[in-house]
């Protein structure tokens, strides 16, 4: 009886330590956020440091006010967004399709995957001028931009957890006398799952890095045209708030599918 | 010698399996018999329709090539499951037992023979067999219920539901029918892997060292759960196994097979022991005797 009060006692103990922890842990990230961005206000309100160059919090915030209220920050995020978001999903969908199509296929599968591999490899903004020639330089190009970079890496790692598919799952299926249509569908894709989900998790940022070359490239309209226009008129200001309004745009696209991943997990994750 | 005794003591004390100790004890000829055993081959294609019979295995051979050559896996390989059987495969590691297994079900082609289930020489046998593999292989994504119904979704089998929920109720497995697969013990997995299997009303069961994965303690349950289900459920089945001792606690007939290329090398017939369950078998004199029997012929591969 009274081993287990001590028992009890003791776990409580251990219980409140973990507590404790993940308490500073989150006081610490929080911190260190407010600490640099009140440092730099510090330094920039004293002199210490040039904001005509470094821009400052209070005029980041201020830019961002007044391009919210003529509306244009609502413009350009948005055209960056519907890049964005239309080259995520494309790349998704075709890349899963071709992977698709490589696993079915086992002749086609060998004759391109050495060709996949040297393209993956090829740095795709060399293709930006390419791209812009055929597409012309507009949205089009942007996307098209954004989907070379995601996806064939999408199709990639697709196809490699396809191939990876539990052997000994396979033969079950095969003493069940299933179709390949049957194994698709009844163990490829559900076992592969997670697998997109994480090819999912890495063609966001993919995604951004094609629209926000893109939009250097093409330079008509959105966040990344903002961020050099800014940089080529020196107006820091305009950089930093277009960088922070991405930067939150990005992190809140990857929550999405962060959270999409540990619905998804529940019940795939699991073997 | 002892055991063609224990056949033949046992044929006398009772007259009704007679037919079925008989075709036991013709497997059981050794070499010195092989003479005649194309004879017997045309006796037994003549009783290809006998009830007592379900699987015959005629003559088969299996050649596979790979890049480094070609091996002959199976070499005229010849054997008969009857009907209620539960036939056991042991056999020296690499001597082609899941291969075996895999030509019956018709998942590999052999080179050259024949294989009949039912008197019905079907091109594929799929439809006629269930396959219970060493790891239970539930798809983790799935319920039990959903899992136990995959292979008749698989196969378009209408109506199957009940039969399968009603095994699972049986088999004390009727709470788990909406959990996954990793809210369950690996005994109780194993056991859904059979009923999986038996949902599809298979007439040959195959299992291929089903229990390989479990710990011993798990297994010797296991052994004993699939053994009553196998019975009670009336189905022949041909189970390849690597471990005598399990061989001998749940088969009712046991072939020795050589190292490769595979031939029936000795039939074993447990008869003796056939009313009794695995861990009975277990204690009783005999197991030790037939544990020496094939420990034996499984040693001597090399002559």
């Amino acid at each position: 009886m009274k081993k287990t009060l001590n028992c009890s006692a003791e776990h409580k103990k251990y219980l409140n330590g973990i507590r404790r922890k993940k308490i500073a842990i989150s006081t610490m990230r929080w911190g260190l956020l407010i600490v640099v961005i009140a440092l730099w206000e510090l330094l920039a309100q004293t002199g210490a440091i040039d904001s005509f160059i470094t821009s400052s919090p209070s005029r980041i915030w201020q830019t961002f006010v007044s391009l919210c209220k003529d509306g244009s920050l609502f413009e350009h995020a948005g055209v960056t967004l519907y890049e964005t978001v239309v080259s995520f999903l494309l790349a998704t969908v075709l890349g899963t399709v071709i992977a698709i199509a490589l696993w079915w296929f086992d002749t086609l599968r060998n004759v391109l995957e050495p060709h996949l591999v040297v393209l993956n490899a090829l740095p795709k903004i060399a293709l930006g001028p390419i791209i812009i020639i055929w597409v012309g330089a507009g949205t089009g190009a942007i996307i098209v931009m954004a989907l070379m970079i995601s996806l064939i890496i999408t199709v990639l790692s697709t196809l490699n957890g396809f191939m990876e598919v539990d052997k000994g799952k396979l033969t079950l299926l095969d003493t069940m006398n299933a179709t390949k249509l049957q194994k698709l569908i009844y163990l490829v894709l559900p076992s592969n799952v997670p697998t997109i989900i994480s090819a999912l998790k890495i063609n966001v940022g993919l995604c951004w890095v094609g629209t926000i070359m893109g939009e250097y490239l093409v330079s008509r309209a959105g966040l990344g045209y903002l961020i050099i226009y800014g940089g080529q008129v020196f107006k820091l200001d305009l950089v930093m708030t277009s960088t922070v309004v991405l930067c939150v745009l990005a992190a809140l696209m990857y929550v999405f599918v962060a959270l999409l991943e540990k619905l998804v997990d529940k019940k795939f994750g699991k073997s | 010698m002892t055991k063609n005794h224990l056949v033949k003591r046992n044929t006398d004390e009772n007259g009704l399996i007679s037919a079925r100790a008989d075709l036991s004890y013709k497997n059981n000829t050794d070499k010195n018999a092989r003479a005649d055993l194309s004879d017997k081959n045309d006796a037994d294609k003549n009783a290809l329709h006998d009830a007592e019979i379900l699987v015959n295995f005629e003559n088969v051979s299996l050649t596979y090539h790979d890049k480094t050559g070609e091996t002959l896996a199976v070499s005229g390989l010849d054997f008969r499951v009857n009907r209620g059987e539960l036939l056991g495969i042991v056999g020296p590691s690499g001597c082609g037992k899941t291969t075996v297994l895999s030509i019956i079900s018709s998942i590999i082609k052999p080179s050259e023979g024949r294989v009949v289930i039912g008197g019905e020489e079907a091109k594929d046998r799929r439809d006629k067999c269930g396959y219970m593999l060493q790891r239970d292989e539930l798809f983790p994504w799935l319920t039990i219920s959903q899992n136990v119904l995959l292979g008749a979704k698989v196969k378009k089998m209408k109506g199957r539901k009940d039969y399968a929920y009603a095994l699972l109720d049986k088999y004390g497995l009727g709470d788990f029918k909406n959990r996954y697969p990793s809210q369950l013990s690996g005994g109780m997995r194993q056991r859904v892997a059979l009923i999986r299997t038996l949902a599809t009303a298979p007439e040959l069961l195959l299992l291929d060292e089903p229990f390989g994965a479990l710990d011993f303690q798990t297994r010797l349950h296991v052994v004993g759960d699939v053994h009553s289900i196998i019975k009670n459920e009336k189905k022949t089945a041909v189970f390849v196994t690597h471990d005598i001792s399990e061989a001998i606690s749940m088969c009712d007939r046991i072939l020795i097979l050589s190292s490769r290329p595979a031939k029936v090398k000795k039939t074993i017939d447990l008869s003796p022991i056939k009313e009794l369950s695995p861990i009975e078998r277990r204690e009783s004199p005999l197991f030790q005797k037939y544990f020496e029997d094939i420990w034996k012929n499984l040693q001597n591969k090399k002559d």
